[in-house]
């Protein structure tokens, strides 16, 4: 019965500090976003994938740190308290919430995994781009593949049909290719399969921005100066053009897959290049993020054993 | 709304008059028939704005209240909701006229494609004219030396695409 408590009591807390903890994001989201257009979209993609995570992050240390210590230290192990309605309806919805989580991730994994087997059971290895290798697929038996992607979380490649190849010119396919290999770079297929496990209503506005400012800060670092900008720019229009439209995958990073509107003021604003893009975002020491990580630390440290008994006093509440 | 606005052959949309008299009111917020006599409709008569107004009125796209002797007009609507609710109207005439209701939506489809093609044509227009306003700008530098580019810092320098044989095709191509 201790452990049933002690597990249900977690769920609880984990289920109650992650709805909370999303509903503020999607809050602070709306009352912000129009202000995220004034910052560098490669800051502004990194800022949206942390405020996505970070209602699953925040829930995960305080269970961690602070549930289950408290619960583990503090609950009386000797007294047989029954499990109250409260506590077992939040730990059930706490379980599905985290069984949800990793079946949609799971599912999305096996979709993709199962899509880009099929687009590659006829493909042939033809180079590198850095150290990503570039993989020629065609279609096979009536299957369309796509242009260009970015495919793979542990073993990403770039698959580059044969279409893509014959229709841009050597500079054309290279920008392209830098900006695929930026999205390996930035891990944005596993950040993808991540967003997949924190699913939450009223997120998707918040996901779809974070989407297009990885496509555009994907191609900030393809081009480095307003040639280059331009051969990207004329990439995307000529495989825009393509017929039927090229399919798109869970989990991977297409070339031309975002919406139309998405598509033109991508290409707009490679049109308006700017070699101001190119300044590097400034850079905090790493000594800030250990003063502080110390210090927080240290105040931890110090209000610890009085933390848990606040934590416990508040999980009894809960169980009562 | 829905007398209003007729998009069957036989009443058309909102006139060039009215069109012209509601954007002079969304500029101004509000105006009586003087102010805009005096101001956005110079040259039109007092007694034209006047009726366009009152027929405005009447099509429940203006609100009025008493100024003085005249009244002041406001518009009931913003531009963006006036113009959801034409759309709309439009869409759900367009679907009602036909039996089979793929049949306008495949109608709708054509029409998207269709202009994704002219801005794809438009914006493949405006990379050839920035190309050469660059590659002009280029000769008029005659060779001096390229500018210095800060990279970002995660990106790789020597990023080259090695594919096999194709920067040869091409090249030769």
């Amino acid at each position: 019965m201790f452990a049933a408590r002690g597990i249900a009591v977690t769920l609880s807390v984990f289920l109650i500090v992650y709805c909370v903890v999303s509903l503020a994001v999607c809050l602070c989201w709306r009352a912000g976003q129009l202000h995220s257009r004034r910052y560098p979209v490669r800051r502004v993609a990194d800022l949206l994938f942390a405020m996505r995570m970070f209602p699953l992050v925040t829930a995960a240390v305080i269970t961690a740190a602070f549930t289950v210590p408290s619960f583990l230290l503090l609950e009386p192990r000797a007294i047989d308290e029954p499990l109250g309605y409260t506590p077992l309806v939040l730990g059930i919805g706490g379980a599905l919430l985290g069984i949800l989580g990793i079946a949609n991730a799971g599912i999305a994994l096996r979709s993709a995994s199962h899509r880009i087997s099929r687009w590659t059971s006829a493909a042939q290895p033809v180079g590198s781009c850095g150290a990503v290798p570039v993989i020629r697929i065609s279609p096979v038996s009536a299957t369309t593949v796509p242009a260009m992607t970015a495919a793979g979380i542990l073993r990403p490649r770039v698959l580059l049909s044969g279409a893509a190849e014959s229709l841009l010119t050597a500079s054309e396919l290279q920008t392209a290719l830098n900006h695929e290999v930026a999205h390996v770079r930035r891990r944005d297929n596993l950040k993808k399969l991540l967003l997949r496990l924190v699913a939450f209503p009223g997120m998707k506005n918040l996901e779809g921005t974070w989407l297009e400012a990885t496509e555009m800060a994907a191609d900030d670092a393809a081009v480095s100066n307003a040639c280059e900008a331009l051969d990207l720019a004329e990439a995307l229009i000529k495989l825009s053009r393509l017929t039927p439209p090229e399919p798109s995958a869970v989990l991977t990073a297409a070339l031309i897959h975002s919406p139309t509107s998405v598509m033109n003021a991508r290409i707009e604003r490679l049109i308006a290049w700017s070699d101001e893009r190119l300044v590097p975002l400034p850079r905090f020491s790493p000594r800030y993020g250990l003063g502080a990580a110390l210090a927080t630390v240290a105040v931890f440290a110090m209000t610890y054993g009085q933390l848990l008994a606040s934590v416990h006093t508040a999980t009894e509440w809960l169980v009562r | 709304m829905k007398q209003v606005f007729h998009f069957g052959a036989s009443s058309p949309q909102l006139g060039p008059l009215e069109e012209r008299l509601l954007e002079a009111l969304w500029e101004r917020g509000n105006a009586t028939v003087r102010d805009l006599v005096n101001g956005a409709c110079q040259g039109l008569a007092y007694t034209t704005v006047m009726t366009t107004l009152d027929r405005l009125f009447k099509k429940q796209l203006l609100s009025r209240e008493a100024d003085g002797r005249a009244f002041r007009y406001a518009p009931r609507f913003t531009r963006e909701e006036l113009h959801r609710q034409v759309a709309g109207e439009a869409f759900r005439q367009l679907m009602n006229a036909s039996s089979a209701s793929s049949l306008p939506l495949s109608y709708l489809v054509d029409v998207l494609t269709e202009r994704d093609e002219q801005l794809l044509n438009h914006l493949h227009q405006v990379v050839e004219a920035k190309r050469r306003e660059l590659r002009g700008g280029e000769s008029r530098r005659g060779e001096g030396p390229s500018k210095t580019i800060v990279r970002d810092t995660y990106k790789d320098k020597d990023l080259k695409i090695k594919i096999k044989d194709k920067d040869q095709d091409k090249d030769t191509a």
